[in-house]
């Protein structure tokens, strides 16, 4: 049986890295797109 | 089948990611009109590098590429010409790139791959081999010299 505690687990450091992740991929990827369209 | 609420939000932020640079691709090519190069049939007239003038801003330019070197290796034009590059290799595959002006092709024995690229910013692009071809890969290079002499 599962305590009360593990219930309310949240996993707010997997969440944060997930979108920590997603935002330097964001910044990653318009930067070479920003680049990019610079040059052309 | 059931998807925990945590699953279906990151399917729905990856998809939401996914279709934000599909769409940001398709404004850039709708806005600046950016186009890919394109393989033309072969034929034994691209071997022979020259640049032919077709106007006062429209140029071609016949490029050869061999080991190790570009043929022609500098190419004079005014600023605002609109330069359609017509590659082709007489050995091995080469690159064919000028990072300022977004091109990026390849120099393949028996094939033809043109872009087209206008060069409106006086000054020299270099144009380099980025595909590993033997020992003088690395001095493998020439330059588009936009506005000559003043570009000097």
């Amino acid at each position: 049986m599962e305590s009360p505690n593990e219930e309310k687990f949240i996993p707010k450091g997997a969440m944060a890295f997930f979108i920590l992740l997603v935002v330097l991929a964001l910044l990653f990827w318009y930067g070479i797109y920003l680049l990019m369209i610079d040059r052309v | 089948m059931t998807i925990d609420q945590s699953e279906k939000k990151v399917v729905g932020i990856t998809l939401g990611l996914i279709g934000l640079f599909v769409f940001s691709l398709l404004y850039a090519k709708g806005k600046y009109k950016t186009d890919v190069p394109v393989c033309l049939p072969y034929d034994k007239a691209y071997t022979e590098p020259k640049i032919n003038k077709l106007d006062e801003k429209t140029y071609q330019v016949f490029s050869v590429a061999a080991m190790w070197q570009f043929q022609p290796s500098e190419i004079y034009i005014p600023v605002g010409s609109e330069v359609d590059f017509y590659l082709t290799s007489k050995d091995v595959v080469h690159g064919f790139n000028i990072a300022q002006k977004n091109v990026n092709m390849m120099a393949v024995y028996g094939a033809i791959n043109k872009t087209t690229v206008k060069f409106d910013k006086p000054g020299v692009y270099d144009i380099i081999c980025h595909e590993y071809c033997g020992i003088g890969h690395q001095n493998m290079r020439a330059q588009v010299i936009v506005n000559y002499p003043e570009a000097r």
